[in-house]
């Protein structure tokens, strides 16, 4: 097994490590196993924040989504932005079985997502509560991340 | 490093686990303390969920939320009988019941103080979700098949 490691002073190049049998100076990002112009994504949090949904009324009169707090701060390099995963589940075991679901627009019950915005992931959800009880906000769900960052 | 930050009833809203250095887990609690957020921090594996957890606002401890003690006589009973019910006993008083049929809830209903009993009579075959709330236990959910 041979690997060929490339160290220079160039700007271009820094620092490359390619599979073996493979010229790092030509080879292509698939058969690098190091790039220095490709700084590595490493996983920087993991978790979940709980957000409650929208009452039918609340739909009703006009809302369509509810924030849940702020997460963060995510600084990276300049010139890259993290990046991260998503997914929802209701917390109540009596709605859909408390299965997990990717993001959704969908605005049944158990929706959510989440984004970065100014360097901060907000968690959303979509839910509704239920016809027959207006009033009252459903069962908060669950908005799991995992997010993975740039370092140089 | 996991941080569980909490309601003021000490219900958790948000659970995060930071794979960072020193520095940047001081810049997230400044964070967090900015944003007047309140958070016990703790070097775990896995995540506390919030249906089976709550912080000790008190103490600032994580503890384990309690389980209803109710039980239930059975889960199968005749529809549209007038004498065959599931009886739930053992119900904490001031609990918000909800029934749901198909994924849709057909009855909410805030029991009062006094309210330690149910006795579930369903017209309709189907099977019912029955889940019972009360802050800080468990949510209680237990499954009556209506049969025809």
């Amino acid at each position: 097994m041979t690997r060929r490691v490339i160290i220079k002073s160039s700007s271009s190049s820094p620092f490359r490590i390619s599979a073996a049998g493979v010229d790092a100076l030509s080879a292509e990002f698939n058969d690098l196993i190091f790039d220095g112009n490709q700084p590595p994504l490493r996983l920087w949090s993991t978790g979940y924040t709980t957000i409650e949904g929208m009452s039918r009324n609340e739909y009703n009169g006009g809302q369509n989504v509810r924030e849940g707090s702020l997460i963060g701060p995510f600084i990276t390099p300049s010139g890259t932005t993290p990046v991260f995963l998503v997914n929802a589940k209701t917390s109540s075991a009596g709605v859909d079985n408390g299965r997990v679901k990717l993001p959704t627009f969908n605005s049944g019950l158990g929706s959510g997502g989440g984004g970065i915005c100014s360097g901060y992931f907000i968690g959303v959800s979509f839910s509704l509560g239920f016809p027959a009880t207006p009033s009252v906000r459903p069962p908060f769900d669950y908005i799991n991340y995992a997010i993975f960052k740039n370092f140089n | 490093m996991m941080y569980a930050i909490y309601l003021p009833d000490g219900r958790i809203h948000q659970c995060n686990k930071h794979y960072a250095g020193e520095e940047e887990l001081e810049a997230y609690e400044k964070l967090l303390n900015d944003n007047g957020e309140k958070f016990v921090k703790r070097q775990m594996a896995g995540f506390l969920p919030a249906e089976s957890f709550f912080v000790d606002v008190n103490a600032k401890e994580i503890i384990e939320r309690p389980i209803m003690p109710i039980e239930v006589s059975k889960p199968v009973i005749q529809a549209g009988s007038n004498e065959d019910a599931a009886i739930f006993t053992g119900i904490p008083g001031g609990c918000l019941l909800t029934i749901m049929a198909a994924n849709e809830v057909i009855q909410s209903i805030q029991m009062g103080e006094q309210d330690t009993e149910i006795e579930l009579f369903i017209p309709v075959p189907c099977t019912y979700r029955v889940m019972l709330d009360k802050w800080p236990y468990r949510q209680f959910v237990a499954n009556i098949e209506a049969t025809a």
